[in-house]
């Protein structure tokens, strides 16, 4: 009686020996070529392939290819969209919001109601930038303590003031009466 | 050993396959000889076999040179049949066939000194190896029955050595453990 180990050698001996024939060679070239000239006509999707290659059951892989472009086609959509708001952010008016602390504190006023203001033509045109709007306000600020000099002036002269009112009144005479 | 002629190979890394049939006809027993071994399933293995010269057709380029064809011929046959076993992993329990081990003991025991069929090859390794993994199988095979040297295996499978070596003691054993339980 042979122990395991005899056993095992007498076993692969023999299936060394045998060693396996094709059955039949030149049908399996034709089929080999068969499905050469198949793939060179129909050559499939080399990438789905390679993704879902990995899923053996048809549905399965189906399921995760569509799902797969569904995922993509959102992510797409909600890109474009993202990107579409940002685009309109970018194309509305910017205030600019480093303004030195004491411009900022006396013109607060003067900035809401320029901000505020209904603003005709195309919206692009609404870009000022933070240097000219400095400007806008630091000639808004002289200009108001012109005025205010100007009225003390006028007040403290009475004959300036009595001149000023004379030609106010006859300017208001010349109007027509619509 | 090379398998096809080198001239061929080099045409084909090219993208001339007009010898390709040449290429078929050497590397294809080849291939089935190995699925048969691995599978026991003499259709399974002309399919694996098929399947492997269509992607040596499709990826002969990236071979690095003509002398290492038959490694990667191997490669990819062993890969074809991991990918079955993948497939087929929900295999029915393990019946032992008293018919398949009255060959097998006969085999055994026998002092002729004839060669199996292919049927005969399928009953006997199946029986053998219905307990081990893929993995066991392809070094038990590439080992035990092609003969290859641990160095070619580990390059044909990408085991280490150490894997290679415990796989193949853990294979013997299982295959021991069969014969012990099944022969007399």
């Amino acid at each position: 009686m042979m122990d395991n180990t005899g056993k095992y050698e007498r076993i692969t001996e023999v299936l060394r020996r045998s060693e396996p024939q094709l059955p039949d060679p030149v049908l399996f070239e034709e089929k080999v070529m068969g499905m050469i000239r198949e793939k060179k006509t129909h050559p499939g999707f080399p990438v789905l392939d390679c993704l879902f290659g990995w899923v053996y059951i048809g549905w399965i892989r189906n399921v995760l290819v569509t799902a797969s472009f569904l995922l993509i086609t959102v992510f797409a959509f909600q890109q474009s969209m993202i990107l579409k708001r940002i685009g309109t952010l970018e194309k509305q008016v910017v205030y600019p919001g480093v303004l030195t602390d004491n411009i900022k504190a006396s013109l607060d006023n003067v900035r809401n109601v320029l901000c505020s203001y209904p603003v005709k033509g195309p919206v692009t045109a609404l870009k000022i930038p933070e240097k000219e709007m400095k400007k806008i306000f630091e000639s808004l600020n002289e200009l108001q303590s012109r005025y205010r000099e100007l009225i003390i002036l006028i007040n403290e002269n009475p004959e300036l003031k009595k001149y000023i009112e004379d030609r106010l009144n006859e300017n208001e005479r010349k109007k027509f009466n619509l | 050993m090379i398998l096809v002629e080198r001239s061929i190979i080099e045409e084909c890394r090219k993208g001339d396959f007009r010898n390709f049939r040449q290429v078929v006809a050497a590397a294809g027993p080849i291939a089935f000889s190995i699925a048969l071994r691995m599978t026991g399933d003499e259709a399974t293995a002309s399919d694996i076999a098929q399947e492997t010269m269509v992607t040596v057709w499709e990826k002969i380029e990236k071979i690095s040179s003509p002398e290492a064809f038959k490694t990667w011929l191997c490669r990819i046959t062993v890969n074809k049949c991991y990918d079955y076993f993948r497939k087929n992993r929900s295999n029915p329990e393990f019946n032992p066939d008293e018919k398949s081990w009255r060959l097998i003991s006969d085999t055994v025991s026998g002092t002729d000194h004839r060669e199996l069929d292919n049927t005969g090859i399928s009953i006997i390794v199946r029986q053998l190896t219905a307990n081990l993994s893929p993995k066991q199988k392809a070094v038990f095979v590439l080992s035990d029955l092609d003969e290859l040297t641990r160095e070619e295996i580990s390059e044909i499978t990408g085991m280490s050595m150490k894997n290679i070596k415990a796989s193949l003691y853990h294979a013997r054993k299982k295959i021991g453990e069969m014969l012990e339980k099944y022969l007399k």
